[in-house]
């Protein structure tokens, strides 16, 4: 049997997990050193040592009244929960919990999909619905709505949106969050609210309308420690006509600045309606020398790098991006964005794809980029498979954000390719998301090991890449959890004004601290340092 | 105290002399037996829930637990006799047509009248469509032969239908080879699949049997 948490005695211990069990039966909980296990983070920066972070015990409710009293024995015990829906984020910190000794509030047989409205476009479901869940229940059902999908399809809809995840179809669809309207919260003290239009029983908007009347509190419970939550409404997106999945390819490395700029305006404008990538077929192609040497120079000039770029025959950058509607538009929108970017010399506009829905199975398979219309795959790992790829090892990901400009994206591979390159690692792959249209988000892959040696200079290589790009103004969008004091660190201003805050709503909400301690950094005032 | 709450399988296999068997030799094996794992799972995990119009999953995360529990029992058992256990004769075969040595290990499970479906390098279609529909009626063991990344993925998924990995082995299996595998999650960073190109016979399946 593991340690008892933090805090706790054995025997207080045990007693908490005879009333959990008396809660959700025996079955449902778990705690021999080989329950816990499961809970483990597979790519666990700090894999076998002390410090790595454990659960003490596991618990599955099935009902919010189970994660009523569930979260009623932790207040009682101070027994301290860590609430994951489907846990398998790997990069970010998987179901392993911030505070080692928690124990994992297991979500995932809340897996009810409790409705899908196709005149309002909208669904409620629970935290253990995954992304897989939701697709395979509108295509057998012959609903002709999209959920926007994580890549890859395994996660749940509500772990994903409340870590503020991203996907790649319409606007209003790809930044998770922001595609809820409503939640259900259990509260630390175990009372249930609703937000938003949900707080009114009447109501027929809950999943509508987001705001309800007065404070917008749904931000509060993401990327935070503020509650359980049961229940999200999310907006989903109307099957179009045909998507037409194009790129842009420019040929030398300074034109980012104009591919960028145009970009940005024409997804500010939502002529683009898709998540947009950038990324650099030259600085990402196989490392000969003399690329190696650019990479690692830290600011190679653009002859140097529109040279090699030549020598290897490969346009610099390539944008892809995906025209959704009906067929008439969608051709207006590439007109009109091929006119756009005619100004750029040697600019090249490819047509990958056009589908036209709904697809028929053997299309849903043959289709690449699948998440790019709604269908979850295991492709990122599939992908893998393919005889003469070299697939990533396991992973964390680094991903500073920058305001939409080719310079920045320039600048950015120019520091972290060189900072890889002195911690004898290869670059990462260059590429900017623009899940948001008025941001770049760049996933760099920091590779983790099953040895110390190696994961002491991923750790290292993680903190400079952090406080580098941090002290240019390139911050982190999400974070793995160990890693999440130094990202928050990051938020100073007024001498960390906001963390004081977050601690105050924390002391608030759950002055027993019992829900998810230390998660991005909010610790229960009895955990704190400064009040120890 | 869980070993209290399960039955674990009671036909214990018989022991063969089959040592150096390849897997189709194992896979003829999986066709012995009759006490289903499923079975006993029935009424404990799994059950419908039709909120919202659906019949919906019950997680067994006990039979989960109890497939780490039995996999130590089973470590002292010559691999092909474990292998017999009913509850490890796969409902179906997956198999990676990319990889080499694709199409004789396909030949190889249909000779053993293992149902092969095949896939291109993304299992998804395959988890979606096929196996998670099943595994949600009734546990049932999976056979492959995929990346080591593939059955990465898969080893997640099917955790929460109450399977584990039972045996590896690189390549075409031999069964003396998967007798020493691990039974835990694969570690893709271990050297020993460093070569993440190379191919990969496996079997999740339930412990329960």
């Amino acid at each position: 049997m593991p340690n008892p948490p933090p805090g706790l005695s054995e025997r207080q211990f045990r007693n908490a997990l005879t009333q959990l069990e008396e809660i959700v039966g025996r079955e449902w909980v778990f705690h021999t050193d080989e329950d816990v296990a499961l809970y483990r983070d597979a790519y666990s920066p700090l894999w076998g040592e002390d410090e790595e972070r454990h659960a003490s015990a596991a618990v599955a409710p099935t009902s919010v009244e189970e994660v009523q009293d569930i979260v009623r024995v932790a207040n009682e015990f101070q027994l301290p929960l860590y609430p994951i829906s489907t846990g398998r984020n790997l990069t970010y910190g998987g179901s392993a919990p911030v505070y080692s000794g928690s124990v994992v509030l297991d979500l995932k047989r809340m897996n009810r999909i409790l409705e899908v409205s196709e005149r309002d476009k909208t669904c409620l479901v629970e935290p253990g619905v995954s992304y897989f869940d939701m697709y395979r229940y509108l295509r057998q059902n012959n609903i002709r709505l999209w959920v926007d999908t994580a890549d890859p399809g395994w996660g749940g809809l509500i772990g994903n949106a409340l870590d503020r995840g991203g996907g790649y179809t319409g606007t209003d669809f790809r930044d998770h969050f922001d595609a809820h309207c409503g939640m259900e919260v259990v509260l630390p003290t175990g009372e249930v609210v609703r937000t938003g239009m949900g707080a009114n029983e009447d109501a027929t908007t809950w999943q509508l309308f987001k705001y309800g009347m007065g404070p917008w509190v749904d931000g509060i419970f993401s990327q935070s420690n503020f509650g359980v939550v049961t229940k999200m409404g999310f907006w989903l997106m109307e099957e179009p006509e045909v998507a037409k999945q194009v790129s842009i390819t420019v040929p030398r490395r300074e034109d980012a600045i104009a591919l960028v700029d145009i970009l940005h305006s024409l997804m500010c404008d939502t002529t683009i309606p898709s998540q947009t990538s950038v990324s650099s077929p030259v600085m990402n192609g196989s490392n000969d020398p003399e690329l190696v040497r650019l990479r690692s120079s830290g600011g190679a000039s653009d002859a140097e790098w529109n040279a090699y770029a030549q020598s290897v025959g490969r346009p610099f950058w390539s944008a892809g991006f995906v025209l959704y509607g009906a067929e008439k538009v969608v051709d207006s929108q590439w007109e009109h964005i091929r006119d756009r970017m005619s100004g750029i010399a040697g600019v090249q506009f490819n047509e990958t794809v056009t589908h036209r829905f709904p697809l028929t199975d053997d299309e849903v398979e043959a289709a690449p980029n699948k998440a790019r219309f709604g269908i979850p795959s295991l492709n990122l790992f599939g992908s893998r498979n393919a005889p003469g790829q070299q697939p990533s090892e396991g992973h964390l990901d680094f991903s500073p954000m920058i305001r939409p400009r080719g310079e920045e994206l320039i600048a950015l591979y120019d520091l972290t390719g060189k900072i890889y390159a002195d911690y004898g690692l290869t670059p990462s792959p260059a590429i900017g998301m623009m899940f948001h249209a008025r941001t770049m988000i760049c996933f760099h892959p920091v590779p983790t090991f099953r040895n110390a040696a190696d994961n002491q200079r991923t750790r290292a290589l993680f903190e400079t890449l952090v406080t580098s790009c941090g002290e240019r103004g390139w911050n982190i969008y999400r974070i793995h959890a160990h890693f999440q004091e130094l990202g928050m660190s990051l938020f100073d201003f007024n001498d960390h004004a906001l963390h004081r805050l977050h601690e105050r709503l924390k002391d608030s909400i759950d002055p027993r601290g019992v829900i998810s301690a230390g998660r991005y950094n909010i610790w229960p005032r009895h955990l704190r340092e400064d009040d120890a | 105290m869980h070993a209290a709450q399960y039955t674990f399988a009671t036909d214990t296999p018989e022991p063969t002399s089959a040592a150096t068997a390849t897997l189709g030799v194992l896979a003829v094996g999986y066709l012995v037996g009759s006490v289903s794992l499923a079975l006993s799972n029935r009424g404990k995990g799994f059950a419908s829930d039709h909120a919202g119009g659906r019949p919906c999953k019950m997680l067994s995360r006990r039979a989960l637990i109890g497939n780490l529990c039995v996999t130590s029992a089973l470590s002292g058992l010559p691999i092909s006799a474990a292998f017999a256990a009913p509850s490890w004769r796969p409902m179906v075969a997956i198999v990676d047509k990319l990889l080499p040595g694709a199409p004789d290990m396909a030949a190889r499970y249909r000779g053993a009248r293992t149902e092969v479906q095949q896939f291109a390098g993304d299992p998804g279609k395959l988890w979606l469509q096929t196996i998670e529909p099943q595994l949600r009626a009734e546990p049932a063991a999976i056979a492959g032969y995929t990346s080591a990344s593939t059955l990465f993925c898969l080893q997640y998924l099917a955790r929460d239908y109450g399977l584990a990995l039972k045996a590896h082995a690189q390549g075409v299996g031999e069964l003396d080879a998967m007798a020493g595998s691990k039974s835990e999650l694969l570690d893709l960073r271990d050297s020993t699949y460093s070569d993440r190109r190379a191919a990969y016979s496996w079997l999740l399946a339930p412990i329960r049997g």
